[in-house]
């Protein structure tokens, strides 16, 4: 059981944490305790508040050198793969095409995308929490985290240079207020 | 500490990060290709007597590389970017976390006091940092945050 507050682990089923006393009844752990704004945001705020842009998506039976040519053309480093239902069913990023295609496919106009992206990759929802989309990044090593509807259709893409440009902005943020 | 004192006065040498990929800039796309897909690195730094000259990444492969005739026998020297932003290793992460965000950059060697390679910082090393400050936030998440357990025993 790990105090919200301080961190320390202490024995299942204890009512409040031994290192500095908070309760660990979940509905008690004041927000007020955690001094840093970006700490806050990140148990407060949804991954929706970072808007993440559009994501861009092609269907599973699109030849590889086609999908290549989208990425190219989009400037995107992660094209979203769907199946005939629209849900998403893979994505194709740049380390893909660094560790799976380059030197390795003699044909890339007779290769489908299927082939090569990944398979049934993590997602998150705009409604969620951004502590959770970190959470997700950090665990699969992942640079793009898709956001879906409730049908798992795509919608837009988080990448890990959201999370720079939310740290960068929280960062000059503190600067700034201490003049 | 907390994560915005830490970005200040923490050294971006004190990140975790991966040895660098390094390579001679006289080294063809394919032999630095074989390089990174090795290492599993998504760029490799390229140098000339010890100095760096240039980076690789990833985007270049996709823009540059792949699909394109021949590409994979040029030396990497005429399509690594070169002279790339760099860091010292004193600069606190936030010069790291401000240079990526206004540059767009998602790897950014740094160099010592001689300018020699030290390591390359990554969107993955300042993103594995915040998530080890915040870690009671983070990873302490119940696989469905908005399902919480109405018992302590999570019962």
């Amino acid at each position: 059981m790990r105090c919200m507050s301080c961190g320390h682990d202490n024995l299942p089923g204890a009512d409040h944490c031994e290192a500095c006393h908070a309760s660990l009844v979940h509905e008690d752990v004041p927000l007020a305790r955690i001094r840093s704004v970006v700490e806050q945001s990140l148990s407060r705020d949804k991954v929706q508040v970072l808007n993440p842009v559009q994501a861009v998506s092609v269907p599973d039976d699109t030849p590889l050198d086609a999908a290549i040519r989208t990425m190219r053309d989009r400037k995107i480093g992660c094209l979203l793969i769907t199946d005939r239902a629209g849900k998403l069913s893979g994505i194709l990023t740049e380390r893909d095409i660094l560790y799976k295609v380059v030197g390795k496919v003699e044909d890339p106009a007779a290769a489908s995308v299927s082939r090569y992206m990944t398979r049934n990759p993590e997602v998150i929802r705009g409604d969620q929490l951004l502590a959770l989309a970190l959470q997700r990044m950090m665990v699969g090593d992942l640079r793009h985290l898709p956001l879906v509807d409730e049908q798992g259709r795509p919608e837009r893409i988080l990448s890990s240079r959201d999370i720079i440009g939310y740290l960068a902005f929280l960062v000059e943020g503190v600067l700034e207020s201490e003049g | 500490m907390i994560i915005e004192k830490s970005v200040q006065e923490v050294e971006v040498i004190a990140l975790k990060m991966d040895p660098p990929v390094v390579l001679e800039e006289t080294a063809s796309v394919g032999d630095v290709i074989r390089k990174m897909q090795e290492g599993r690195s998504g760029y490799a730094l390229l140098c000339r007597e010890g100095r760096l000259t240039g980076i690789f990444t990833e985007r270049d492969v996709l823009n540059k590389v792949v699909c394109v005739e021949g590409a994979l026998a040029r030396p990497v020297s005429e399509i690594m970017t070169r002279d790339p932003v760099c860091l010292h290793e004193k600069e606190p992460i936030r010069s790291a976390i401000l240079k990526m965000h206004k540059g767009g950059f998602r790897n950014i060697p740094i160099l010592d006091d001689d300018g020699k390679i030290v390591t390359c910082v990554r969107h993955k090393d300042i993103v594995h940092h915040l998530v080890e400050h915040v870690a009671q936030h983070v990873l302490n998440l119940p696989p469905d945050p908005n399902n919480l357990p109405n018992k302590r025993e999570g019962g």
